[in-house]
């Protein structure tokens, strides 16, 4: 696999569980860059991230991952006992975990809560911050989130989207997400769309309201 | 790994029931004593202590060790952390022996401190008496830790692959059939020529062997380094066939 290429699913490649949902028909190549996989509900957005991620098996053909893979699940929850702070110290990496509690306050959370009193919005953030100060400091980084924005406020999603541009040089990161604003600018897209898994960028990147049409 | 080894650490600390089960086993062995008749006579002292010591740590090891187990490896599999952990490259299996690793650390201290306390506390007089006290302290808690690992074993892949009540319930049957149903079994057996009994008396783990608390009680030293020997080898063959049934089992999928 080319070095810059941190996933490739070739064709072939195909997901489901009983029946197949989607299959890849030409080569999808995943640099590092922030990729938003779209879909409409039921098409296989998180089939397809449990399959990257290996906790599913492909119905046919193979996925390459190239560097340090994490998948947080959109349901991923935390003992309920314990603090944000508690949680994140014990999973970050130990040289990031101030810069992870400096993202936390800019994100407004307050990390001496305990994890079931926080909101759905802010539980989000406790897994987010997990992943992105988990990573390897060297080599390459892929990060599978599914659903991210669940509960998030504009706020927090707009300091997310900037953290990503600072650091698009650094991790391949595969978002799936429902956006809520048409305008929203999306310079590559995984599209689950009649079956068929396929990506746009480059040229062809567009805004979601032009994006959204092309679903089915 | 290590993330891991430090989270689920960190997910028993924080629970704290653990130090409630500590304080359980540093105080209660010593109240229980005194209420036997030792104050009539002093030499029932060091029986008394040693059989309260060992019987409330099985009890622990029985009850909270493996109800820990089963919450420990449920709940990571239920709150995603399985699945996510296995996209970070530690498959099924590895996560369940990470997680077997952080609950036998518990065991480790609990039977240690048991151990220690046996000699410290419990000791009784005669140098050669002592002696053997000492050699039957580490007999126990060798024989302790290998079927206490493969109780855990068991109840962390069965929790992880059918939730927590399951693998609860499940392993605390067959440790209570191995350490008490057995023996019953045996006794039938005995009196009743079926095949049937025979076989099942054959198939049940005998884990009460593992069991010396009688020889502290009655005084009867150490067992022989032979039939030691013979014990270790019967369990550690029950913890090999745990661990071929516990790989096959452990799962990551909600």
């Amino acid at each position: 696999m080319d070095a810059k290429i941190n996933v490739a699913l070739e064709s072939g490649f195909a997901i489901g569980y009983d029946a197949v949902l989607a299959k890849v028909n030409d080569e999808v190549r995943l640099a590092n860059g922030t990729h938003y996989l779209m879909a409409r509900n039921g098409r296989g957005k998180t089939t397809l991230m449990r399959t990257i991620a290996g906790i599913l098996a492909p119905k046919s053909g193979s996925c390459e991952i190239s560097g340090n893979l994490q998948f947080i699940p959109e349901d991923i929850t935390f003992p309920d006992f314990m603090t944000a702070r508690q949680i994140l110290k014990s999973i970050v990496n130990k040289g990031r975990y101030g810069e992870c509690v400096q993202m936390a306050n800019k994100l407004d959370l307050d990390i001496d809560k305990l994890f079931k009193s926080l909101s759905t919005g802010n539980q989000r953030k406790v897994s987010w911050l997990m992943a992105e100060f988990s990573m390897a400091d060297a080599g390459q980084n892929v990060l599978l989130l599914d659903e991210p924005f669940t509960g998030l406020d504009s706020h927090a999603r707009e300091i997310m989207m900037e953290y990503w541009a600072e650091t698009e040089g650094e991790v391949c990161r595969l978002v799936s997400c429902h956006p809520d604003f048409d305008s929203m600018s999306i310079q590559s897209a995984v599209l689950i769309t009649e079956g068929e898994i396929r990506v746009i960028s480059g040229e062809c990147a567009a805004s979601w309201g032009e994006l959204k049409d092309q679903l089915r | 790994m290590k993330e891991l080894f430090k989270f689920s650490f960190m997910t028993v600390v924080h629970q704290k029931l653990v130090f409630i089960v500590m304080l359980l086993l540093g105080i209660v062995p010593f109240i229980a004593a005194q209420m036997t008749n030792a104050d009539v006579e002093p030499e029932l002292m060091s029986a008394a202590r040693s059989q309260a010591l060992w019987q409330i740590c099985w009890l622990v090891q029985m009850l909270w060790l493996l109800y820990q187990s089963a919450s420990l490896v449920g709940g990571h599999v239920q709150s995603g952390m399985a699945a996510y952990f296995k996209s970070r490259g530690l498959s099924a299996s590895s996560q369940v022996a990470v997680m077997w690793g952080v609950v036998m650390l518990f065991a480790l201290v609990f039977t240690v401190w048991t151990t220690l306390a046996t000699i410290v506390f419990a000791m009784p007089e005669g140098e050669l008496v002592a002696k053997h006290w000492v050699l039957l302290s580490v007999q126990q808690m060798v024989l302790m830790l290998l079927v206490v690992s493969a109780w855990v074993m068991l109840t962390v892949a069965i929790s992880s692959r059918f939730g927590v009540v399951v693998g609860y319930l499940a392993s605390l049957a067959l440790v209570l059939s191995g350490f008490y149903g057995v023996v019953m079994v045996g006794k039938v057996a005995l009196l009743q020529d079926s095949p049937l009994l025979d076989m099942l008396y054959i198939i049940t783990p005998h884990y009460y062997l593992a069991d010396l608390t009688h020889r502290f009680i009655h005084g009867q030293g150490a067992m022989p380094i032979s039939g030691f020997l013979s014990v270790f080898e019967y369990l550690a063959g029950w913890l090999l066939v745990t661990a071929a049934v516990a790989v096959p089992l452990s799962n990551v999928k909600k």
